[in-house]
This record gives C-alpha cells, structure tokens and sequence, in this order.
C-alpha cells in the first residue's frame, strides 16, 4: 500500500516535471518567435506606436546656365487632397466644389466628379503655392460648421519654378508629380539633383501626439546637388530667337540648331523647335496641333493624338532624331580623301551632269554639269559626281575607316536622354555590306543616317585641328554650398585627321561660305567656314531637311553651328533655306562672344555710319554738321529741340534724318513699306523716299542678293527716321542638291 | 464525493505528522517523575495613570513658540516645494509654448522662403533676355549694338613705365632743397 503511493506520488511528480519543461519550452519558443523571427516586425510595430516619424523632402537641386544665371529651381508647395467619403451632404460638396475651382482655376465638372468617388484620399493638384493655400485653409475656417476641415486635406509638396518658361526646354527636361526627372539634364542627373530625405523622429505620447523637442532627433535632409550647364543663355537665346523666326518665314514643320564649343566639346547652345512650356509641359504649345486634336471626335483617336503630340514637343530632336546630312557630309568625304592623300588641291574634275554607278546613272543636282573643276570648287559647288569620284577613289575600307572614327557608328555619349543610337545596315552601311552603290551614295551624303549632334561633333573636329571631341552640357556639379565636387574636363576621343588636313579643309569650307553655295552665312567682319546640304528625308516623298553646318572664325575657330530645318514646305536648299539662319545667329554670337571682326575694304562700303549730335544746335549749324543726310525739319523754332534717329544711332550715309525744333509738335509718323524681294539699291531708295533708314543684314558682299525678310513689318505705322533692318540673302548658286 | 477526497489519505500514517511528546514524556528514566507543575497565565498589570507635570506659563510659551516655529518651516518647505512645481509646470509650459512658437515660424519661414523662390522666379521671368530686348526695342526705341561700332583695344603688349622726364615732384623738391641749402651756406 505505501509502495503503492509512493509510486503514484512519482508518477505525479514525473508529469508535473513535463508539465513544466513543456511550459518553460513554450516560453522559450514564444521568446525565440517574439525576438528573434519576429523581432524586426514587432520591433517596427512598437516604434510605429512609440514614434512619430516625419519625412523631410529633400530640396531638388537648382539647374544654372554657364553665368550663374538661374534655369530650374525649387521651393516648397502643397498638394490639395479631398476624403469624399466624409462628404455626407450636397452642401459640403457644393462648398468643395466652388472653393477649388475658384482658387485653382480647376474645371467644376472634373471636381465633381472627385466628391462623388467611393475614395478616401483622391488628389485634386499638386505644386500649389502657398498664397493659394492660404486662401483655402481661410475658406475651410470660415466654414468650420459645414467641418470641411475632414473633407480638403493638404500635404507638403515641391514645385519645380523655371522662370524662362520654353527657354532651352528641350535641355532642361522637366519633373513629373513626384519630382522625379522626366527630360533632358532633369533625367540624366536625377540622382546628383534629387538629394537625401531628412526625417523627425519624436516620441508620441499617450494621445498619439508628438512629445516636446528633447524626445525629438532631426535628420536634416541633403539637398540636392546643384547643376552648371555649359549653356550660355544670352547664345541660348540668340539661337532660339532664330529658329523661331525661321518656323515662322519658312513654314516648317520643326527646326533645330546646335552651337558648339569646337574646342572642349561644350555645348553653348541647342534647341529643337517648336518647344514646350517647362511649368506646363503636358499642355500642347503649338495652337495649330492642339486645334487639330480638338477637332478629333473619337476619344481613344484624340488620347493617343495626344500623347503623340506631347512626345513629339518633347522630343529634343537634334540628339534622338536621325537625318540624311546629304551634302554636309561632303566635308566628312574631302578630309579623309585629302588625309589618306586620294586627292590634293590641285585634283580636278570634269562634271558632265552625272555619273554611270553600276546600273545607274546619278545624276548632278546641276543640269548640263559644273564642267572642270578644282577640289576646291566640287566642295563650293557641291558637286555630286565629283564626290562620288572621290568616294570611289577612296575605296570602301578607308571610306568605312573614316566614317567610324568621325563618330557616326556610335553615340557621343553627350549627357543628354534618348540619344539616337547608329544601327548597322539600319541608320548606316556597315562595311560588309557596301557595295559600290552604296559606296557612291554615302560619298554625297545620301542613304544613311546620323544625328545632329553627331554631324556637329565631326564639323567640330575639322575645326580644332581634327580631334573629336566628347560633347558634353553640364560643365560642374556644385553642392549647396557652392562648392564643386565634379568638374567635367572636355575629353578628346581621338586624333580623327591631321591639324593639315583640317586646316586645308576649313580654308575650303571658308571659300564655300565667302563664294559657294553657303554665301547666305556670310557675316561682314568675319570669315565664317561651313557647308550647306539638303535631303529628302527617307520614306516621305517630297519632305526635305536643309542644313548648314559650319564654323567661325574660319583661321581661328572657336565656334561651330549646325542648323537644320525640317520639311519647309516652299524653297528647301540648306544654302537658300538654313544657311541664311545660320549667318543671322553667327553675327550675333561672335559679336557677344567679343570676337574682333576684320572687315576688308569691300565690306566697309555697307558699314552703316552713324547719326551726328544735332539736338542743341541751330538750325542752320545742323545743316552745316550734317550735309551728307537728308534733312527734315518739324516745328518753327531755332533751335533742334530733338532728332530721330538719335545721335549715335547707325545709319548709312544718305539717311534721313528727323529735327524737331519744339517740343509741342508729336513725333512723325509714317507707314513702313514692303521692302521684301528687292535689291540693296532699290530698299535703300524706298527707305529714304518713306523718311526712314535701312540697315542692311545678311548677304551683303553679292550683288544678285535680295531682301527677304525686314525687322518692322511692312503696313505698321513707325516713327520716321527710325531704322528698319532688311535682310539679304542670294538665291543664286546656293543650291546644292 | 467528499469523503472519498478525505478517503485517499487512508494509506498515510498521520501519526507521523501528529507533534512529538515532550522530553519528559519520551525520557523512559523520568517517566516516574512527576512534570512539573503547569505556569499558571500571567496576569495583566493594571494601567497607571502618570500626571504630566505642571508646565510654567514660560515653557508653554517655549513650547508654543517651538511650535509655531516648526509649523512655520513646515509651511516654508512645503510653500518652497509647492513654488518649486510650480516653476517647474511653468517652465514646461513655457518650454511647450516656445516650441510651438519655433514650429510655427519654421512654418512660416519655409513658407517665406518658397514665397521668395517664386517671387524670384517672376521676376527672373519678366526681365528675361525676350522681354528686356522686345522693351527697349518697342519702347525706348534702342536699336542693338553692331560689331563694328566696338573698338577693341589691343593689350598683348608688354607693361611700359613711362617716365615724366624732370617735371618730377622729387626733382622739384630736391633742386629747391638745394638752393636753400646754398643760401644758408653763404
């Protein structure tokens, strides 16, 4: 019996012991599963009910031209959000409704549409700036009993600021809704701009609300680096203003144009026309595109007219598009003819009209031929047989050889998005595959392809000596201090020809400007080297491109411009359509870049001389001091009262020039006539006939030149003696395809 | 049921568990001997009443004042303790409010700062190179500068020190020290 309990006691005691090792092993799971697989998450889970955890946006870094001058930047905004499901009422919705629209000029029919959405948080817009705000937060206050403050929410946000709207629209790129880089330099460098977040960690306390600033740790956001472009703005600009004229004189479709440093490779200058507005770029900016897609009935028809209408303003065309150089290139075919010894100056050439190619008969732009020409004169006149020659006489290897090292088999690697990428046997011939046809067609520059960017960079490479350079847009990167912490060196890919053969070419490219087909570039006081093309752009009978490309001053280049307009609808030679473009932006841009103009006797002749102080004078001392003008005298006093022209002012030796000898009689005016489509002589008579004065611009140094454009359109009322410009350009020998 | 709770105790001798007889009971040679007689319960001793002795109207007045002087250090302390919350309360309300107060102008600061960012940019956009050259073409009537109206001037040449000749300040002075000197001499 004793033995008996003694035994049960054990046993009892045996599963007591089971009993608590089986606990004790339950403990130690339930530890191992809480601190260790769990661990992060609970972890995470005690903090998130411990901490408030605030985020600190980044600022984005600010985007400078090479002046300093400011091109993208940003500052802290809002985004206004509403919760419809706290919407119980028509006059909640009514009141949302009406303060939204009202303040962010939103369509009432679209906000509508968001109260009535089974949501609780549905955007209504983003980058709203704080004048704004206020006047909502106001209006919710004043509204307190109808409890809007549950219905409109707003968040902190960024809006990215550029102030000069389209200005170099298609470098800069823009920001989507998250501040991310979408286009361009905004793209390329999102990382070096975006930053570092910072965060405020505080302690909560038993309402869920932030504890006092000792149980707060702050983690400053880093602001993003700062950007410094090679772009001047004032050459930004003079380019842009160009090609918007020329959209709007030739009727093209696009229009684009690159300035390049010739010897770092930098970028001065690009644009592609027409553009975009950088605060809105989801908005259409040509009216005639945006008409047109208005008018499209379908929605799914008008959606992707749309998108394709955005894609294509935001393209920037001189790096992501291909085109034909067609005569362009001849300087391309000439430099590795006259390196590899082919050819010299003293090669010539007799042009009958055309050329036997295999089985066909190409043709010379020129009917009846150029007949016996120099080397020299092939490149002036463009001639496409003399080319051809040339390009046979070189062979497919060295021609092949040449065209690799130029650069036209690969990118340039520019710090730009979306960079056209060569494909063999696509964009190019490879060199398996050319036969003598396509041989003698890439020798004029027809059936393949390159990108602006990649012409410009090969035209540059004649111009400092033959070394091909990297092209490149952003010169240094700055953090918010200022301070550089990458500076971008201009990097030579390779020596491409000798600093002879260069030289010998850009001498060529220079007679081509002064008496060729590029004539229209010609600059007074400059010696300005290029070549003009034009092609039929593949797959589009009747499209054209014409383009020049070139450089100046000729003997000591320091720029280089490639100018290209897309599909004008009327006259399409580069040298009648581009080259004249390529000559106004010229002028302007050595002129700021302070480049000394030697002007030979010929120019000085149509160098406008300047009007003579008369205001002060008498009347008949003004007759004395200026008898080389004409003279027009208003009022009955003594003494000149005023004058237009004022003194200083450029005019040529003839001008009229206005004297008022009191101050009661208002300023004379006249009608500005058509100067358009007339000669030098007859502009200037019918200047000086209608008592204003005429400026020449343009060609100049040929006589067949006539006006084609004025700088105050014809029928406006203007102040006599006042000086309208009148450009020139020659329509004679300028064409080269 | 429950007689079968205490039934499972019926193999257990609790004797074992019962309290062990006294020495006397267990010494086998003193179980002849009587045990002694059992203590008899103490008595409770009456409670007497002492007398406090008779105070002087001086020690009560000692005494009072001993007391009045310990109440008021009681009051002191605790007046101190109580200033000293209250101090301390303030001082967390006033540390509360200014950092509230630095919150709201951190706010407002950030919002200036924006403010002056687009202010800034609006400008930038109304004086951009278009809007400068369309004003002072349309309205100050300026026509833009040419290249040839620049002259340039031609610096690559050496720095040159050009001297005045005798016409020098030194030379004056010198040549009138001179004279001077030359007449005192005589």
């Amino acid at each position: 019996m004793e033995m008996k309990s003694v035994k049960n006691l054990s046993r009892r005691a045996t599963v007591a012991l089971y009993i608590l090792i089986a606990a004790f092993l339950v403990c130690i799971g339930s530890l191992v599963r809480v601190g260790l697989i769990h661990g992060e998450e609970y972890k995470l889970k005690a903090e998130q009910n411990q901490l408030l955890d605030t985020k600190i946006s980044a600022e984005r870094g600010t985007i400078y031209d090479s002046n300093m001058n400011i091109l993208a930047k940003s500052a802290s905004a809002w985004l206004v959000y509403i919760n419809p499901s706290k919407i119980t009422t028509e006059e909640q919705r009514t009141l949302v409704t009406q303060i939204l629209c009202e303040t962010l000029g939103l369509d009432e029919e679209t906000v509508t549409e968001k109260t009535k959405k089974q949501a609780n948080y549905v955007k209504i817009a983003g980058e709203v700036e704080e004048e704004k705000k206020v006047v909502i937060s106001d209006f919710i206050k004043a509204h307190s009993k109808q409890k809007l403050s549950t219905i409109i929410g707003l968040d902190p946000d960024t809006k990215r600021y550029y102030p000069y709207s389209s200005f170099a629209s298609s470098i800069i790129g823009f920001v989507n809704s998250d501040d991310i880089g979408t286009g361009g330099i905004e793209k390329t460098y999102n990382d070096e701009l975006t930053g570092v977040s910072g965060r405020i960690v505080t302690a909560k306390n038993a309402r869920q609300k932030a504890m006092s600033s000792e149980y707060e740790m702050t983690y400053d956001a880093q602001q993003g680096a700062n950007l410094v472009l090679t772009i001047d703005e004032v050459i930004q600009y003079y380019l842009e203003q160009s090609l918007d004229q020329a959209l709007q004189d030739t009727g093209a479709k696009y229009a684009y144009g690159i300035i390049m440093d010739v010897d770092s490779g930098a970028i001065l200058a690009m644009t592609s026309k027409p553009d975009f507005d950088l605060n809105n770029p989801n908005v259409i900016s040509n009216p005639a595109v945006a008409q047109e897609i208005e008018e499209i009935l379908d929605e799914g028809e008008k959606d992707e007219a749309v998108l394709n209408a955005k894609f294509s303003q935001w393209r920037n065309r001189t790096v992501s598009d291909t085109y034909e150089p067609g005569s362009v290139f001849k300087t391309i075919v000439v430099s590795a003819a006259l390196e590899e010894n082919v050819v010299d100056l003293n090669t010539t050439y007799t042009c009958v009209g055309g050329i036997q190619v295999a089985n066909n008969y190409q043709k010379c732009w020129k009917n009846g031929g150029h007949g016996t020409e120099t080397l020299t004169q092939g490149l002036m006149n463009s001639c496409n047989p003399f080319f051809i020659t040339i390009g046979q006489k070189l062979g497919k290897d060295k021609f092949f050889k040449y065209f690799e090292a130029f650069g036209f088999t690969e990118r340039t690697g520019i710090d730009l998005p979306a960079e056209a990428s060569p494909v063999a046997n696509v964009t190019y011939h490879a060199l398996d595959s050319m036969g003598i046809a396509e041989l003698s067609s890439s020798s004029f520059g027809q059936t393949f392809q390159v990108s602006p960017i990649q012409m410009i960079t090969a035209v540059s490479a004649i111009a400092n000596g033959g070394k091909l350079m990297k092209p490149y847009v952003v010169d240094s990167v700055l953090d918010a201090d200022g301070n550089i912490i990458q500076k971008t060196s201009p990097t030579v890919k390779r020596q491409v020809i000798s600093e002879k053969t260069a030289s010998t070419v850009a001498n060529m490219m220079e007679q081509v400007v002064s008496i060729g087909t590029g004539k229209n570039a010609y600059v007074a006081g400059y010696h300005v080297a290029g070549k003009t093309g034009t092609s039929e752009k593949m797959g589009k009978e009747g499209a054209y491109i014409a383009s020049f490309a070139g450089f100046a001053p000729a003997y000591n280049p320091k720029i280089s411009v490639l100018i290209a307009i897309d599909e004008p609808p009327g006259a399409h030679g580069g040298g009648a359509v581009a080259a004249p473009i390529a000559g106004e932006v010229l002028e302007k841009v050595l002129a700021y870049l302070n480049i000394e103009p030697q002007y030979e006797d010929s120019e000085m002749k149509n160098i406008s001389s300047t009007a003579p102080a008369l205001t002060g004078k008498t009347v008949a001392q003004a007759k004395s001091l200026a008898s080389g003008y004409i003279l027009k005298i208003v009022g009955s006093g003594e003494e000149i009262k005023s004058q237009s022209p004022s003194s200083g002012t450029q005019i040529r030796a003839g001008g009229v020039i206005v004297l008022y000898t009191d101050d009661e009689t208002p300023k004379q005016t006249a009608t500005v006539p058509n100067f358009v489509n007339m000669t030098m002589s007859q502009a200037n008579s019918v200047a000086v006939n209608s008592g204003f004065n005429i400026r020449f611009a343009g060609t100049t140094n040929a006589n067949e030149v006539v006006s084609y454009k004025q700088s105050v359109a014809a029928g406006e009322q203007a102040e006599l003696g006042s000086v309208i410009t009148v450009y020139f350009k020659s329509n004679v020998n300028v064409q080269d395809a | 049921m429950a007689t079968n709770k205490y039934n499972m105790y019926n193999g257990i001798d609790f004797s074992d568990f019962e309290p062990r007889p006294s020495s006397y009971e267990r010494n086998a040679a003193r179980k002849i001997a009587t045990a002694p007689a059992k203590r008899r319960a103490p008595q409770r001793p009456q409670l007497e009443i002492v007398r406090a002795p008779k105070r002087t109207s001086s020690q009560a007045r000692n005494e009072m004042r001993r007391t009045s002087l310990q109440t008021a250090k009681i009051l002191s302390v605790a007046v101190l303790l109580i200033a000293m919350l209250a101090t301390l309360l303030y001082g967390r309300l006033k540390a509360d409010e200014l950092d509230r107060e630095i919150s709201s102008l951190n706010t407002k600061l950030e919002a200036a700062q924006s403010e002056n960012v687009r202010l800034n940019m609006e400008i930038e956009s109304v004086i951009s190179l278009k809007n400068v050259e369309d004003y002072a073409q349309s309205q100050l009537g300026m026509v833009k500068m040419e290249a040839n109206q620049i002259e340039y001037i031609d610096l690559s040449g050496d720095d040159v020190v050009t001297l005045s000749g005798d016409k020098t300040v030194h030379k004056k002075v010198g040549s009138r020290t001179v004279t001077v000197m030359e007449y005192i001499g005589k």
